[in-house]
């Protein structure tokens, strides 16, 4: 049967495991964090340690290490770093990186904020639990307390106690309900205990980014009695408490706040996107809207929720559903191309925009440092207003039209800069799913921009695809 | 250490060559095999001998070794009888005695090992819901019950709040040994998976990190299926290998 454990009661001043015990820094009704010390680890560290009691269920413990496993799994790159476990039968604890950044949980408590710092602080957020998404586990906690940042503002997601990985035991039991959870950021499914659905952590991104945008959250004071309310009842839109916010910033968190979790978005990723383009984002009725919908918008949205089955709608991996909406690269440099390249890259895209229905594509193109003159100003470069932007971005608008591609499917991009580091970077922002460019046939280009292939296949975080022209190759060789 | 618990090899020497491949790249120090040794498959006498050459093996009785020699030989369908009666003649005396002598059931470091489940392992009863399950655990006093039988890999759990759950495990993902909770593992079967997967399937269970490793091993099943149509078993036992079920 299973195993007594037996606690083992940390006291300040011992040493556990080389890991010397300072002070005790938080208590709460499940655990206590302790500030430690260890001679090899040159990095503030704490030690967290399940409470185990007769009048606390079982179940705590089983959440302490859901925690403990998912944080060993993720590796700390956007998750505290592990530097130690104790045996869970005679000293359950375990040592992580003490992330000290509370960046959102400030910026919080000053909203309303202006737009572009929402945005400033919320991609790198979106993009941290895209990442957790991709191994398949879903936090189901997500408040600005759980997100805070590293000295270099890298985004670090805390406290998974009752977080849910799709391939493994989910240990979570009726008894885990009885701990607090901030009914502010729970998605309407949670309600029903659905613990499978990705999309109930882009709800909470939607209410972390609408109380960033208004100052309050979407349904303030909500508590066990009346949490139920978002079954039925929209939030307030943002714009009605504060007029500055723009409609597609309205668009974006009244989406991610819908009430079933199919109208929502469907990955993290792609909000990060819309925010950091929102020239991209597709305006629907949420964005016009300006106040609440009124009492027989109420009374439909209750009787036909009231009918909605949330615990059968929730099968897909979230791993699986990141596959749905890839978000294609293309790197072009339409001046070192010839016809043919652009039209074999052409087709390239065209069959993945066929195949991949809910596919979206950045087309970047990097003018070098070489082209750019001493007369030309920096600043209209960098305000997108420098001649040879507006004429390369009309460039490649002109040799994309072919290809009927809608406008919240396509987005144009053209930056200064070193090509291969910026293809990287961006890649690497706003989680790119696959990177098509093209192989250049001229010499001088290589020189130019040849190795960008090389170094971009060689950096990139996702597959990339190198075009080529069977004409040109045959030119080359005759 | 880790442990590999196999079961369902059913005279399958191309998928258990497989496995063993596997299981020694992973470094497996012990083998646990949970019966069914034959049956169904075209080499018998060389599979048993090759089981009981492993290194601290623990083999259990599966069904098909009962049939050998038991009552439960009656209960089966005619084709099952006909391969069972030619098994029996490709085994050693000494083999026969060895499959005889094999428990139902058997303790392995703290843990249960059994060929179709710990609730009443002689009737040979499928374990392929939440109900079965909890019969399982019930009948049981060790936190983890390793079976087979129902050739399926599936892994049953009990939650802190004594919640069964079920969950399909894939291969190649480590699946944690909580605390808190019990587990009934179905290992699925070397030779002959039913899941609509022709890989050969077996579990290591790293008892230092309790994690479980379901492994799905791809063999040469041509080889085994043309094995069994030269010695004349039933062409279905053939058939089945290339698709898994």
């Amino acid at each position: 049967m299973t195993d007594e454990i037996e606690i083992h009661e940390v006291e300040l001043g011992e040493t556990i495991d080389g890991f010397h015990v300072q002070e005790c820094i938080h208590e709460s009704q499940v655990s206590t964090l302790y500030r430690v010390s260890h001679p090899e680890h040159d990095v503030p560290l704490i030690m967290k340690v399940p409470k185990i009691s007769v009048i606390l269920p079982s179940s705590v413990f089983a959440g302490f290490e859901t925690e403990m496993r998912i944080l060993a799994k993720l590796r700390g790159v956007y998750t505290p770093r592990i530097f130690g476990k104790g045996d869970l039968a005679s000293a359950p604890y375990y040592v992580m990186e003490y992330v000290a950044g509370t960046e959102l949980q400030d910026a919080v408590k000053r909203g309303p904020l202006p737009v572009d710092t929402i945005c400033q602080l919320m991609v790198p957020v979106c993009k941290a639990i895209h990442e957790m998404h991709r191994h398949n586990i879903i936090h189901l906690d997500l408040k600005p307390d759980n997100i805070r940042n590293r000295t270099d503002g890298h985004v670090v997601l805390l406290d998974f106690g009752t977080a849910h990985q799709s391939q493994l035991p989910d240990m979570y039991t009726v008894a885990h309900e009885r701990q607090p959870i901030t009914m502010d950021y729970v998605a309407p499914e949670q309600l029903f205990a659905v613990r499978t659905d990705s999309r109930s952590d882009i709800y909470a991104i939607g209410a972390i980014l609408y109380e960033l945008a208004t100052g309050r959250a979407p349904f303030p004071g909500a508590n066990m009695l009346t949490v139920k309310k978002r079954l039925y009842i929209s939030p307030k839109p943002p714009c009605a408490i504060n007029p500055e916010i723009p409609p597609w910033l309205q668009e974006v968190i009244l989406k991610c706040l819908e009430i079933r979790p199919a109208d929502r978005f469907p990955t993290a990723k792609e909000i990060a996107y819309c925010l950091a383009h929102p020239n991209m984002v597709r305006l629907t009725e949420r964005a016009r809207i300006t106040r609440r919908p009124g009492p027989v918008a109420i009374l439909k949205n209750w009787l036909s929720n009231r009918e909605f089955n949330f615990v059968g709608q929730t099968e897909t991996q979230p791993q699986n559903r990141l596959g749905t909406a890839p978000h294609i690269l293309i790197a072009v440099k339409l001046v070192h191309s010839s016809e043919e390249l652009k039209c074999s890259m052409r087709d390239a895209i065209m069959k993945i925009a066929m195949a991949e229905k809910h596919s979206y594509f950045t087309c970047l193109s990097i003018l070098p440092k070489e082209s750019f003159t001493s007369r030309d100003s920096v600043e209209d470069f960098v305000n997108l207003s420098h001649p040879k932007h507006i004429q390369t971005q009309a460039e490649l608008r002109h040799w994309l039209e072919p290809m009927k591609l809608a406008k919240s499917r396509l987005n144009i991009q053209v930056f200064y800069g070193d090509p291969a580091g910026e293809v990287v970077n961006y890649a690497n922002q706003f989680a790119v799913d696959h990177i098509i460019m093209c192989a250049h046939r001229s010499e001088g280009a290589k020189k130019t921009v040849g190795s960008v292939p090389t170094r971009v296949i060689a950096e990139a975080p996702c597959s990339v695809t190198i075009v080529r022209s069977r004409q040109d190759k045959i030119n080359k060789e005759q | 250490m880790k442990i590999a618990i196999i079961s369902d090899l059913h005279s399958n020497i191309e998928a258990l060559q497989a496995c063993l491949d596997k299981a020694r790249a992973l470094n497996v120090e012990q083998y646990v095999c949970l019966g069914d040794i034959v049956g169904y498959g075209p080499d018998p006498a060389a599979i048993l001998e090759l089981v009981t050459s492993l290194p601290n093996v623990v083999v259990i009785r599966g069904n098909h070794e009962e049939a050998l020699f038991g009552a439960y030989y009656k209960g089966l369908r005619q084709h099952i009888q006909q391969t069972i009666d030619w098994t029996k003649q490709q085994l050693s005396e000494a083999q026969l005695n060895y499959l005889q002598a094999l428990p139902y059931q058997q303790n392995v470091q703290g843990m249960t090992m059994v060929h179709a489940t710990a609730d009443r392992p002689e009737k040979w009863g499928y374990l392929y819901n939440i109900e079965l399950a909890r019969k399982c655990m019930s009948a049981s006093d060790t936190k983890l019950i390793f079976v087979g039988h129902t050739h399926q890999p599936q892994v049953f759990y009990e939650t802190p709040s004594k919640e069964i759950k079920c969950l399909t495990p894939q291969a190649g993902v480590k699946i944690p040994v909580y605390q808190q909770g019990r587990y009934v593992i179905n290992v699925g079967s070397v030779g002959q998976p039913r899941d609509d997967n022709n890989a050969a399937s077996f579990v290591v269970y790293d008892t230092d990190e309790r994690e479980l490793l379901f492994c799905r091993v791809a063999y040469e099943y041509a080889v085994t299926a043309k094995k069994i149509v030269d010695r004349g078993l039933p062409a279905l036992f053939a058939e089945r290998l290339a698709k898994g079920h």
